[in-house]
Order: structure tokens, then C-alpha cells, then sequence
């Protein structure tokens, strides 16, 4: 228990440091966006007075700095302010006004869904890999794996914008087999909504799964060369057992980071996929947002993201440090 | 160069022609990829329009062509900058290991834990988004990629005796960076080059895709797609035409990579044993 | 040659190559040798001359980008060469045993080292059961002279100092208990105070348990310390084989002249007559003997024919049909 601390604790206030750097960053970033929320939102009320109120509102006469520090207490307390363009319709607490939707209402349900289809990705990728990168590397002599290979290479460099088209091409609209739309939020069953997530899900893998692969075939051929595998061979152990309880164990902390790094990258970057699919994820609604300039939105998701990363990050980096117990010293 | 494998000298061959097109394509296009109703809209691939025309009638195949250069070239003029200016701050970094090298590694990772796609983004709005901003982005976030690639492998390097000579010789930093270390990591240099080339042309139409670098109607491929995609059922070739442009340039820039960084001895040769 | 019924182990005119960079290099060439039973035989050469493959011969273990040319493994009325992996996994481990180079990359690095030697014991059905098994390590563990073995067999390798992880492996073979145990340079990745430690262990387990030896290394002062019996190696083929003391005494073979002479001696002015001049280049072998470009008494003959081994005296080959020459010049 005692080295769990060791091992954990510096890393998670390095997490924390970074997180908080990060949030500087971003906040500049947002800062600088051009365009005046207040005479945009209110539109037609945007008369001096309504506009000052609402500056004062949302601190927006304040200096940088001073919205910066209320932003991030703000927000590390859980809260993230108000949607600037998303209205609801009045409520019975303010009727005859528009009220702002709090952004955790907009951000989370949105993050849901990016998780569901991450989920799926990784239950398709993550099999897929292991299987693809112990099979290549074991029958490395063969032809059919260099075959395999080659298809996973080609797999990986495609744009993942490119295979989500060809995928819709090929199978929505010459076969017919999955929906257009991915409207997870409309979806009636789970089946239906397995359904609907295939071919995002499916073209998202391709991406994931050929990187996975790249990595578990190279580490794991350099433990197959390596001392004690042979050792363990000439100790008179049976081919599958060397693999098994020799190789594998010592080659999946390389591959164990990258499917981390790759978890992360659904999370985030997925952007195209969900534009492809016109799929309700974090990715589409953050687009949405900076066209829109809706600031607390793209605060909120930046910071989201990003903490996402680094969490993984952190994973990553004590699951190999679990695997391998030459870096739990660290 | 005589242990490549066939997929090496493919794809070499493919990026000949898409360099080719990228320079002359302008020359040669059958049809002013600009100018509507060159046939009838929506026509489907024949022997006048090779890959079809869009909904406004213009020659896809034209579009395609012309388009490479818009692909092609702010692609390797992005990756070539991070390639130069990461290299120069890798070596001195990795040469000079003060307080400035730990403390850049720690930006570098910092920025490293972005995510990349959204600030980008973010970036653009904020400068504006036309393809000089793309390209000087983009160049910065890879600089980063490619301080860390080069400084590990200058690492290497710099224990080298001959380095140490230069220095007790009096050379100035640079000379030093430029004489001995540079020629020592420069494939390490190149074949980053070619990797960061590839993903710039992948991120810079993943860019125009979403809308944010090319502005129509310039016959820019990810653009293309992303307009091609409305009326997918319809007239799929729009979509096809630049989709397979872009995924044949991805590729082979990929596939040239790797078989460029084996034979360089870069990656792990797989039959040598132990 | 020699070459009774009752050796351990015969080899037979092997050869072997290797795959460089898509280009064949002969590792071996024609390689005949036998170890009797309970004898230490010493293989010694230069580094790259392939020791270190023939030792691996003995287990028909076949590296990957290696091809075979020719050659016969005898051992226990079979040809190991052509025997199929599982027939070999029954006799890899429990009659032959392989103690590699470098004792901190052979042991597995995920695994902690008590299990490592209770799977073994456990695959060969050495015992019936796991407790039987971890109770035997302890024994093993004491008997290799690790200090409190309990706490040892939790230790993970790299937690242990090289000493002790080549105990270890020592303690995997004892566990086994083979007729024939291979030594890859069991002490040069150790310091020269381990070194001893575990040579003294070797011998007395050697007298213990009658095992048959075969120590491959560079070091002529172990070798000489150790073995009974010595077959040098060059660039691949075999040079001289001879009892210890008769090899050191006449050596025959101007390679192993120009070795021993490279031996730094205490009593003996080193006058540098017969030192080793020249590279080996594995790319330029002649056709004939390996050995003629640096050989100080070769003749144009030497560079044509290749050499094999022809009896220079009792129990004493060596691969040069000038050795009567180099005797005389070197009375």
C-alpha cells in the first residue's frame, strides 16, 4: 500500500500542476477569440444599458487575470457557467424570459454519448489488436502475416475522414445496411443503438486498431529475439507458455500506453466522424460552439478534454509502471 | 537501396506522380476547374469527365488535379518549417543540456497534452482562418514532434568524442549544432519530415473539411469531400474522386515513411535475431 | 576423433548459417566434436567464431534467419537436428541444459525468480506438486549458496545482483538435473571476485552431480582452471582439440600458438613472437584454411585446401597439415 502512494501521489499533483497550466493556456486562448458575445446575443436589445449589464453579468468588465482566477474557482467547484447562446424556453421559476442553459446541462449528456461510442471503439479495438499483433509477430516467418501486416499499415495511414465517407458510401448508401445518422439521443433500444453507433464505431477502430497493432507486433518482436525468451524455449517450455507467461507480459506495457493514448484521442479528436455521421458527441458540439463563439462551452469542453488526456496520461503511465517492475522504483 | 521491398518502390512512384500533378496539373486539366456547367451537373463518370461533374457542373477530375496543389504544397511547406525549426531548438537543446532543456521538455509536454484538433481550431478563430495561419500552426504544434524526435536522437550524439573536440576546439554553438551534429541525425531529420508531411496533409483536410482552411471554391480535396458528402447518394463520384486523391497521397507518404526509416536502420530490423 | 559409444553427446560435420541484412553468412563449417561422459570440455575462440552457436546446436534450436547445410547431433541413440519441437522440449531442460551469456537479461523480467525455477520443476514433472516444487527451490536456492532463499524467491531478477541471478539460473539447471549442461561465458559479464565464486561452485557441483560440461568462453585462464578436455574454434571450423594440459604444453595449431602467446604472463617475458596479427573478416573467408591470411607458416598450398582435423598425437588433433613444420620452427 505504502509504495501505492509513492508510486501515485507525486504523479497525480504533477496532473493536477499540468491541468492548472493548461487552464491558463486555454482560458488565453478563448480570450482572444474576436467577436462581442453581448451585442450578439442580445441582438436587437443590444442597447448600451442591457449590453453593460450584461458585462457586468458575466464579469466581462473586469481585467483578465481577476476573470481568469473567478473562471477557475468557478469552475473547479462544478460551475460552469451558462451557455451564452443556448436559450431555454421560459420556465415557470422566469416566465416571459429567455433563460441561459447551464453548460454542465449541455456538456455532459454530449459527453455520454462521445464515451458510449469510445466504449464500443475500444471493444471492437482492443481484441482486434491483440489478436492482429500477436498473430503477426508470432508467424512473422509466414506470408499471410506479412500480408497482414501490410493491410494494417494501410489501415492506419488512411484519414479516418476518408474511411467514415468510403464506409458510408459502401454501406449506407449502396447497401443500405446501417443508418446515415447516428441519433444516438433518439435511439429506442440498445440494439437500435448498437446499430446506429456500428460505422462510426467501426471507422474510428480501423484508425485505433492499426496503431495498437504497429506497436504490439514491434514490441512484441523485440521480446521474442530477446535473452530470456530464448531462455525460456531452451528451458524446454512449450511454445504457448513462452508466449503467454514470457513474452507477452514484458511486450504490453508499449501497447497498453498507445491504447490509453488512443482512448484519449476518441475522446477527443474525433471531430470528423461525428460530423460524418451527424453523431451527438463532445466533438460536434464543441465545433458548434466556436462557430457560435459560446465561450463558457468551449471553456468547459477544452478543460474537459484536456483533463481526459491527462488523466489517461496518468494511467498510462502507472499501469506500466504495474506491468513492469523495474519502474515502480521511480 | 537493394533490400526494399516492392510496396517501397510503389509508393515512391505514386508520390513522383502526385508531385508531378502538384507542379504541371494547372498545364494539363481538361477543364477550368473553376468554370460551371463545363458539362451537366450531376453527370456521372464517362469518357468526357473522367471522374464526373459536381452539382455545379464543374469537371471533378480537373478539380482534383488542380486541387494537389493546394494539398500538396502548404503540407510540405508546414512539416519543412517544424523540420527546420524543430531540428535547430532539438540539437541545441540536446547539446547544450542546461536548465533550458529541462525546462522546454516540460512545454513540450504541456502542449503535447492540448487537445491538438480543438485549439487549433480555436487558434484559427482567433487569427483567422486562411491557409497562412493553417500552415504557421500547424507548423508550430509539430515543431514540437519533431524537437522531441531529433533532441533524443542529437542526445546520442553529442557523447560522441568528435563533439567534444569541437567544442574544446573553441567553435561556437552553432557551428558545433550545424558541422557535427547535424549530418549525424540528419536521417532521423528527414524521416520526420516525411512523417510530419503526411500528417500535415491528413490534418490540413481534416481542417478544410470541417471548413476552416480553404474557403470554396477553391478545389481544395477535403473541402471538396465535405461539399461531395450533401449529395452523397446522388452523385458519389464527387466524394470519390478527391477522397481516393487524398487517401493514395496519405498512404504512400505513410508506407514511403517506413520503408525510408528501414532502410535508413531505423526502426528495429525484424529477421535480425538478438 | 574421438569418438566412443558412450560419449554424452557427438557432433557431426555441422553447418549452419546465418541470415545478415538478406545476405548468407557461414556461422559453422563442418564441426565434428564429442563430450565424454562426465568430462569438462572447453570450447574456446575469439569472439564471433562461433562458439556460441554450437552450443545452441546441442539444443536443435534453430534461430530465427538461420538455415542448416549439414550435420548430425547425436545424443541418446537420436539426431536432435531432426527431431520436431515437442520431441526436443522432453529433452531440452531435464538431460540438456543451456546456462546463457549474460545472467541479467536470461531471466524473465516480469516474472519474480522463485517461480521461474518452480515452473521448470513443475513442467518437467520434476516433482508431483506445487508445494513439493517451492520446497525443492528453497533446497536448490541453499545449495547455490543464495543467502536467506525465502526471501530470494519472492525477489524479482533485476532486484538481484549479477551474481546472484547467475546462481539462479545455476539453480534452474541443478533443478533439472541434466546429463549435459552448456555454459555460454558464464563469468564474463561478472566481476573477477564473482568470477571465482562461481567457478568454485561449478566444480563442486560438477563432483556432485557428475554432470558433463560444455564451457564455452575466450578466457584461456579459466579454461585452463576448469576443463579437461580443450576444442578451439576459428572463424568457424574447428582448429584443435587436446586434452588441457597437452594443448597448453604443444599446441599445435599456430591459431592456438598466437592465442596462448596473447596471454599476459607473470613468469614468462612476453616476447611477442608468436602474437595474433590481422582481423578476422567474416566477409573475406578463403577457400581454403580460415586461418591462412594471419598465419605466420602459411604456404600457397594453405590458402587453397581447406584443413580438417588429423592426429598430432595421443588423444591431440589439430586442423594443419604443417604442424610437423611449426613444431620444428618452434622448438
Amino acid at each position: 500500500m505504502r509504495f501505492a502512494l509513492r508510486l501515485i501521489l507525486p504523479r497525480i499533483v504533477l496532473a493536477a500542476l499540468t491541468l492548472a497550466a493548461i487552464s491558463v493556456i486555454i482560458f488565453t486562448l478563448v480570450e482572444l477569440l474576436p467577436g462581442d458575445a453581448a451585442t450578439r446575443v442580445l441582438g436587437r436589445n443590444a442597447t448600451a444599458e442591457n449590453v453593460e449589464v450584461w458585462r457586468k453579468r458575466f464579469n466581462l468588465d473586469r481585467p483578465p487575470v481577476t476573470r481568469y482566477l473567478l473562471w477557475a474557482r468557478d469552475f473547479a467547484r462544478g460551475d460552469w457557467g451558462v451557455s451564452l447562446v443556448s436559450a431555454q424556453v421560459a420556465s415557470a421559476g422566469n416566465p416571459g424570459g429567455k433563460t441561459m442553459r447551464p453548460v454542465a446541462d449541455l456538456v455532459l449528456p454530449r459527453l455520454k454519448n462521445t464515451l458510449i461510442l469510445t466504449l464500443y471503439v475500444m471493444a471492437i479495438s482492443i481484441p482486434a489488436s491483440l489478436f492482429l499483433g500477436i498473430v503477426t509477430a508470432v508467424f512473422r516467418e509466414r506470408r499471410f502475416a506479412t500480408w497482414l501486416s501490410g493491410l494494417v499499415l494501410f489501415g492506419v495511414s488512411m484519414p479516418d475522414y476518408v474511411i467514415g465517407v468510403l464506409m458510408l458510401l459502401v454501406f449506407t448508401v449502396s447497401l443500405g445496411w446501417f443508418p446515415a445518422l447516428a441519433l444516438i439521443d433518439q435511439a429506442t433500444s440498445v440494439a437500435e443503438m448498437v446499430h446506429m453507433l456500428t460505422m462510426p464505431a467501426v471507422t474510428l477502430a480501423i484508425a485505433v486498431t492499426g496503431v495498437s497493432v504497429r506497436m504490439m507486433q514491434g514490441s512484441l518482436l523485440q521480446v521474442l529475439d530477446s535473452d530470456y525468451v530464448r531462455f525460456a524455449t531452451l528451458k524446454g517450455l512449450s511454445k504457448t507458455r513462452t508466449l503467454l507467461v514470457h513474452a507477452l507480459p514484458n511486450a504490453l506495457g508499449p501497447a497498453i500506453r498507445v491504447t490509453v493514448l488512443s482512448l484519449v484521442w476518441l475522446i477527443g479528436g474525433v471531430v470528423y466522424v461525428e460530423v460524418i455521421f451527424t453523431f451527438p458527441g463532445l466533438g460536434m458540439l464543441l465545433l458548434n460552439s466556436l462557430k457560435l463563439l459560446d465561450t463558457p462551452v468551449i471553456l468547459a469542453g477544452t478543460m474537459l478534454l484536456s483533463a481526459f488526456l491527462i488523466l489517461a496520461n496518468l494511467a498510462a503511465d502507472i499501469l506500466a509502471a504495474v506491468l513492469n517492475p523495474k519502474l515502480r522504483k521511480q | 537501396m537493394a533490400n526494399q521491398t516492392p510496396t517501397f518502390f510503389i509508393m515512391t512512384f505514386v508520390l513522383v506522380i502526385h508531385v508531378i500533378v502538384a507542379l504541371t496539373g494547372v498545364w494539363w486539366a481538361p477543364y477550368d476547374p473553376f468554370a460551371m456547367l463545363s458539362g451537366k451537373p450531376f453527370d456521372p463518370p464517362s469518357w468526357a469527365h473522367w471522374f464526373g461533374t459536381d452539382n455545379l457542373g464543374r469537371d471533378v477530375f480537373s478539380r482534383v488535379v488542380y486541387g494537389e496543389r493546394f494539398v500538396l504544397f502548404p503540407a510540405l511547406m508546414a512539416s519543412g518549417l517544424a523540420a527546420v525549426l524543430g531540428s535547430a531548438i532539438g540539437i541545441i537543446l540536446a547539446y547544450k543540456r542546461s536548465w533550458a532543456d529541462l525546462m522546454g521538455m516540460r512545454v513540450v509536454d504541456l502542449i503535447l497534452c492540448l487537445p491538438s484538433l480543438i485549439v487549433i481550431l480555436i487558434v484559427l478563430s482567433v487569427l483567422g482562418s486562411n491557409t497562412v495561419v493553417m500552415i504557421l500552426v500547424i507548423a508550430f504544434f509539430f515543431t514540437w514532434i519533431v524537437v522531441q524526435t531529433v533532441r533524443s536522437a542529437a542526445l546520442s550524439v553529442v557523447t560522441e568524442d568528435f563533439v567534444t573536440k569541437a567544442t574544446l576546439r573553441g567553435e561556437s554553438a552553432w557551428s558545433v549544432a550545424f558541422r557535427e551534429i547535424l549530418p549525424n541525425v540528419a536521417s532521423t531529420v528527414f524521416v520526420e519530415f516525411t512523417l510530419r508531411t503526411g500528417y500535415a496533409v491528413f490534418f490540413m483536410g481534416a481542417l478544410s473539411f470541417l471548413g476552416y482552411a480553404a474557403k470554396p471554391p477553391t478545389p481544395e480535396w477535403g473541402l471538396m469531400i465535405n461539399e461531395g458528402r450533401a449529395v452523397i447518394s446522388a452523385a458519389p463520384w464527387m466524394v470519390l474522386g478527391p477522397a481516393l486523391a487524398l487517401a493514395s497521397l496519405v498512404v504512400a507518404l505513410g508506407l514511403f515513411t517506413e520503408g525510408l526509416s528501414e532502410t535508413l536502420g531505423l526502426t528495429s530490423q525484424r529477421q535480425r535475431a538478438k | 576423433m574421438i569418438s566412443s559409444n558412450e560419449s554424452i553427446v557427438r557432433v557431426e560435420d555441422f553447418t549452419v548459417d546465418y541470415l545478415d541484412r538478406r545476405k548468407w553468412i557461414n556461422i559453422a563449417n563442418r564441426i565434428s566434436f564429442a563430450i565424454e561422459p562426465g568430462e569438462t570440455l572447453g570450447l574456446a575462440g575469439e569472439s564471433g567464431c562461433g562458439k556460441s552457436t554450437m552450443g545452441f546446436s546441442l539444443f536443435g534450436y534453430r534461430r530465427p534467419g538461420s538455415r542448416v547445410r549439414s550435420g548430425r547431433v547425436h545424443f541418446e541413440g537420436l539426431d536432435l537436428l531432426k527431431l520436431s519441437e515437442r520431441e526436443l522440449r522432453s529433452i531440452r531442460g531435464p538431460k540438456i541444459f543451456m546456462v546463457p551469456q549474460n545472467p541479467a537479461s536470461t531471466l524473465t523480467p516480469s516474472m519474480r525468480v522463485g517461480r521461474q525455477v518452480v515452473e521448470t520443476l513443475m513442467n518437467h514433472k520434476i516433482v508431483a506438486n506445487r508445494k513439493e516444487a517451492e520446497a525443492k527451490t528453497l533446497q536448490i536456492f541453499e545449495q547455490v549458496g543464495l543467502p536467506r532463499p525465502d526471501d530470494v524467491f519472492r525477489r524479482y531478477p533485476h532486484e538481484l545482483s549479477g551474481g546472484q541471478q547467475q546462481r539462479v539460473v545455476i539453480a534452474i539447471a541443478l533443478a533439472c538435473q541434466p546429463k549435459l549442461v552448456v555454459m555460454d561465458e558464464p563469468t564474463t559479464a561478472l566481476d573477477v571476485t564473482t568470477q571465482a565464486r562461481i567457478l568454485r561452485l561449478l566444480d563442486s557441483l560438477k563432483v556432485d552431480y557428475g554432470m558433463s560440461v560444455l564451457f564455452i568462453t575466450h578466457n584461456l585462464g579459466v579454461l585452463a582452471q576448469i576443463c579437461d578436455r580443450v576444442a578451439v574454434m576459428y572463424a568457424g571450423e574447428m582448429a584443435e582439440v587436446a586434452p588441457t594440459a597437452e594443448l597448453f604444453k604443444n599446441p599445435r595449431h599456430p591459431y592456438t600458438r598466437g592465442l596462448i602467446a596473447a596471454v599476459p604472463q607473470l613468469n614468462r617475458r612476453n616476447d611477442g613472437k608468436e602474437k595474433l596479427e590481422g582481423l578476422l573478416r567474416r566477409g573475406e573467408l578463403p577457400n581454403g584454411c580460415r586461418f591462412a591470411p594471419r598465419c605466420r607458416y602459411s604456404d600457397p598450398k594453405c590458402f587453397s585446401e581447406s584443413q580438417t582435423l588429423t592426429a598430432v598425437g595421443q588423444d591431440h588433433q589439430a586442423a594443419c597439415w604443417r604442424w610437423q613444420h611449426v613444431k620444428e620452427a618452434t622448438r
